[in-house]
Formats: structure tokens, sequence, C-alpha cells
């Protein structure tokens, strides 16, 4: 069954009376359990793309289905409450917060939601270990490697257990070994049944990804 | 707690720290100047009070009037003897010119009748003090009536102000009686052309000594001087307060846009910058009263001070000005929120 559902949906950046088409009348299904990678050249819209399923950017029409629910007429805090419930975001620069341990970091989405909240300490320790971190708890983000801080932010990303993990350039910023070490967590987890979805300029992902697409002209081609 | 981790973060930067301190140092500057520069103020007026003296005639009783004027205190009834007849020739000083040469005088209810005391400026009275001025005969009267006054004089005292005398209670309602209007003393808590337009037909007789002058002089300039600190004070507080807001503005943006991500709703977000301003403020400006009521007590050793009044009109000033910086930093965080 498809928790992530795009009708449709269209995006153009207006900058100065110049039309910047980004996506066009884009149709795609994403499944619980399975990994999905997102290649394209740079600029082609992948990071618009994701931004819109995740309700930050607005689009110009279309519906977007998130675990049943239609964003497209959602207020802000709705698509907030969302956001904080059924997806999780990990970054190509981790987004960390820098004076939080990785354990506080992790705590911080649980705190406005009610689902973890009573045991937000010792889900995030639990989360820590699942990423293989049970050494590094209470070591600040300056005090972690670039794939340590990555598997923090997936461990945050986890954290109120979203059926959805949406991922921009996860690896954007590490070397091979700790981009497969990331790359086997995620496919883990699809495995485990979450919906992963991958935007990645390496084709190393093409290796975990059960269905590749590549957005091209505005359109989500699969591969 | 749902702050606790957002104050976490907050208040392990070195920004927030260094903000704090600061923060604290200005806050404790301004209040210390304010106390100081109060403590001054009063001990000038103390200094006005204790060195001034002015009098008053009128047709019609105005004691009352005068009693409750917040301006000037310690207001005495007088009368004026106009003539002096004195076969010593040594207390020709009593008809003072200041008060077109007659004799002040005043009611003391510890005298007997036919006894006066006499209170002299310095120099006067290092004239008198080694005569044997118990023996001397002293007669007053005046101009348009017929009735002499003769006393022997009970002590010296000596005065800052005016040459005068005090004659028994009985004697001096006599003298009231006879007095043409009614006439006053009293001591000046504001400046000369402050009485003057609160009062109309007032004299002024004060006499600085030029010591007393110099004091005066002094504690104005360092009025002055503080004054001009305070205000250059709060320019820099205020400069200050505008860049901490900046920078905070900046230092806050990653997280804001992180707690967005993290699916914050925008009234949590903003909540939780409040969170954090107010933590700043209230616990800078608390921490600074106590700490300025500590400078303050260590200048006691040093100086004095009798007014520990934390000026409400500044107090609130800064408030004022913190919460529209806060508002300015909500507002303008806010506006990079998608
Ligand atoms: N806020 C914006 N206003 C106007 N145009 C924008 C805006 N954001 C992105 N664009 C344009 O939309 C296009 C798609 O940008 P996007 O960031 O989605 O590309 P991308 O596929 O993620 O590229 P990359 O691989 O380099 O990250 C680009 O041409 C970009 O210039
Ligand atoms: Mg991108």
């Amino acid at each position: 069954m498809s928790v992530v559902k795009l009708q449709n949906v269209e995006k153009t950046y207006i900058l100065k009376n110049e039309y910047i088409p980004v996506l066009k009348r884009v149709n795609a299904e994403f499944e619980c359990g399975k990994l999905y990678a997102i290649m394209g050249h740079s600029g082609a819209g992948k990071t618009t793309l994701i931004n819109i399923i995740d309700g930050i950017e607005s689009f110009n029409s279309g519906h977007i289905i998130i675990n049943g629910k239609d964003i497209s007429n959602m207020t802000k805090f709705e698509k907030a409450l969302v956001r904080n419930n059924d997806i999780g975001m990990i970054f190509q620069d981790f987004l960390l917060d820098d004076y939080l341990t990785a354990y506080e970091n992790v705590m911080l989405p649980m705190t406005i939601n009610k689902k973890f909240k009573k045991r937000a300490k010792e889900r995030a320790w639990e989360l820590l270990k699942e990423v293989n971190l049970s050494n590094r708890v209470n070591h600040f983000p300056k005090e972690l490697s670039g794939g340590e801080k990555q598997r923090v932010s997936i461990a945050r990303a986890l954290a109120n257990d979203p059926k959805i993990l949406i991922c921009d350039e996860p690896t954007g910023n590490l070397d091979e070994k700790n981009e497969n070490k990331i790359f086997e967590i995620l496919k883990n987890l699809s495995q485990m049944g979450k919906c992963v979805i991958i935007v990645s300029h390496s084709n190393e992902v093409l290796k975990y990804a059960d269905i590749a697409y590549e957005l091209k002209e505005g359109k989500l081609i699969e591969k | 707690m749902k702050n606790k981790l957002i104050i976490k973060s907050f208040i392990r930067r070195k920004i927030f720290i260094l903000y704090f301190i600061l923060s604290i140092i200005i806050y404790s500057t301004l209040l210390v100047i304010n106390v100081t520069l109060t403590n001054l103020q009063e001990n000038r007026k103390k200094n006005i009070y204790h060195n001034s003296l002015a009098s008053l005639h009128e047709s019609n009783d105005y004691y009352d009037q005068l009693n409750s004027n917040k301006l000037i205190g310690d207001v005495k009834r007088v009368v004026y003897f106009d003539n002096l007849e004195d076969k010593t020739g040594r207390y020709y000083f009593l008809l003072d010119p200041k008060i077109d040469n007659r004799v002040l005088v005043y009611e003391d209810r510890s005298l007997k009748d036919d006894f006066i005391d006499i209170y002299l400026c310095k120099k006067d009275y290092s004239n008198i003090e080694n005569t044997p001025y118990q023996e001397d005969t002293l007669s007053f009267s005046f101009n348009d009536t017929e009735e002499e006054f003769s006393f022997n004089i009970n002590k010296l005292y000596k005065s800052k102000h005016v040459n005068s005398i005090a004659v028994s209670s009985k004697i001096f309602a006599k003298l009231l009686k006879l007095n043409d209007g009614y006439d006053y003393t009293f001591k000046l808590y504001e400046s000369e052309t402050n009485i003057k337009k609160n009062i109309k037909n007032v004299r002024i007789l004060t006499s600085y000594t030029e010591d007393e002058m110099l004091i005066s002089h002094r504690i104005n300039q360092y009025i002055t001087v503080l004054i001009i600190f305070d205000v250059m004070m709060f320019i820099i507080f205020i400069i200050i307060i505008f860049i901490i807001s900046n920078n905070l503005i900046n230092d806050l943006n990653k997280n804001i846009n992180l707690e967005y991500l993290l699916g914050f709703n925008n009234l949590q977000i903003s909540n939780n910058i409040l969170v954090r301003l107010v933590l700043l403020n209230i616990s800078s400006i608390i921490i600074a009263i106590i700490g300025s009521f500590i400078i303050l007590s260590l200048f006691k050793i040093f100086i004095k001070i009798d007014y520990f009044l934390i000026n409400y009109y500044l107090l609130g000033i800064m408030i004022i000005i913190l919460i529209i910086e806060n508002m300015y930093v909500v507002i303008k965080s806010f506006r990079r929120l998608r």
C-alpha cells in the first residue's frame, strides 16, 4: 500500500517575470518496505520535489497524499504535525543542534509528540544503539565524525516512528565507506517496513534501491 | 518539560554567556550609577536645606500653607525689632543689613521672660565670646511704638545664617500682637529660582560660606559628569542591545529552521524564541539587581550612601527597550520562516 502518493504535482518558480517550471505533472507512488532512489542532474528539481513532499514548500497544483492524508489543502499547523509524525528527514549537512548531545538531538522531535514523550530518553538510547552509536550518546556533534553525525540524524528521523524516511543527499558529505554504511542502515530500515526515499547523485545508491527514478525535464521517470 | 532541551541548547552557547555577562555588566553599571546619582542629588538637597534661609512678609497669615509646601521646611514665625539700644556698642551686628537693618527674633520656650539667646555667625561670635556678655543689657523697640523691651543675655550660639535673637514664649506672643502683618523664615529644599517661582515676595537670605559653596559646586560637577556618563551608558546600552539582537537572530536562525523541519509549528517556534529571550533578559536583570546591591554595599564602606532606591523610571525604560528588542527579534526571526 502506498504511503506517499503524488498526483499531477506541478511546481513553477516565478522570478521577476521569469517562469522556472521545475515539476510538470509528476505522478508517483511510494510504498512501505521499499527503498526508492531519485537521481537527476543538478538543478533537476530533486530538492524541490522532496521539500514539497515534506510540506516545507508549496506547489501550484495536484495532490500529495501522505499516509492517507491529503496535504494539498492543509494549514501550516497541520503540515507541521505531519512532518513531526509521519515523516523522518535526513539532510546532506546533518542539521544537528550543535549544542545538544547525540541523545538530546534524538529526543528533540519527541518533545512535541505525545507518542514517545514520556520515555523519550530511553527511546533515544535505543535508537542510537540501533545505529551503532551506544558509545557516543553523550557526545556533541563536533565530537563526532561525519558518518556518526549522519547516523545520529537517522536516529533522530526515526524518533517518532514515522512510516516515511526522506533523505536529501544523505551521503553527500561522506566518504565511500561511510556512504555504504549509511545506505546499509537505510536499506535495513526499508526492509523493516519503512518507506525510504533517497535523493542522491551517487550511483552507489542503485545497489540498494528497489526502484530507481530519474527526475528529468520536470518528470519522474522510472529507470 | 517541553522547553528543557531548547533552553539547554541555548545556554550552552559561548555567545549566550557573552551576552549574559555583557548585559549583567551594563544593567548593573546603570543601576549603580543611578543609585549613586540619586544619593548625590539627595545630599545636595540636604546641603541646600542646611545652608539656606528665606524670609517672607505677608499681610495675611500663610503659616499653614507654608507648612504644607513641599519645597520648603522648618517654617517659623518671626518678628523684627527696628531699633537696638546698646551701651557697649558691641552688638551693632544684630541689626542686619540683609533684613533692612532690623533684628530677627525667634521664640524659645525654654527662656525666661527677661533673657534672650543670641545666635551669631562665626566672626561675630568670636568677637563676643570672650567678653563678659552676661552683664550686658540690650533694649529693643519698634519704630512706631513707645514700648521698650530690655533683656539680659542668657547664652551665645553659633549660627550659619542671619544673626538673630530668641525670646521667651510670653514676650514672643506679645511681639506677634504688635507686629504689623505676618513674618516667617524657612529653609529651602529647592534652588532659589524654583522657590522664587513658587512663593511671591520671598526673600532669600541664604549665606553659604566659601567652603560650603565649594562643596556644593563640586557636588554639582559630579552630578553633571554622572548624568553625562549615565546618558552615554544608556546609548551604549541601546547599541549593544541592538547588536545582541541581531546576533541572536543570526544565531537562532539555524535552530528555528531546524525546529521547523522537525515539525514544531509556528506557535511552538515563537514560544521557543520567547522562552530563550525571557530567560536571557529576566535572569540577567535579576542578577544585575542583586549584583548592584552587592557593589553598592561595598561602596558604602567608602562613601555615604543613604538611599538604596532603585530608580523605577530607569528600570521601566530598560524593560520597555527589552520588550521592543524582544518583539523585534521574534518578528524578524519569524520572517525567515517559510
Ligand atoms: N526558491 C527558489 N526560487 C526560484 N528558483 C528556485 C528556487 N529554489 C530552486 N529553484 C530553481 O529550481 C530548480 C531546481 O532546484 P533544486 O534545488 O530542486 O535542484 P536539485 O535537483 O536539488 O539540484 P542539486 O542536485 O544541485 O541539489 C533550479 O533551477 C533552481 O535554480
Ligand atoms: Mg538538491
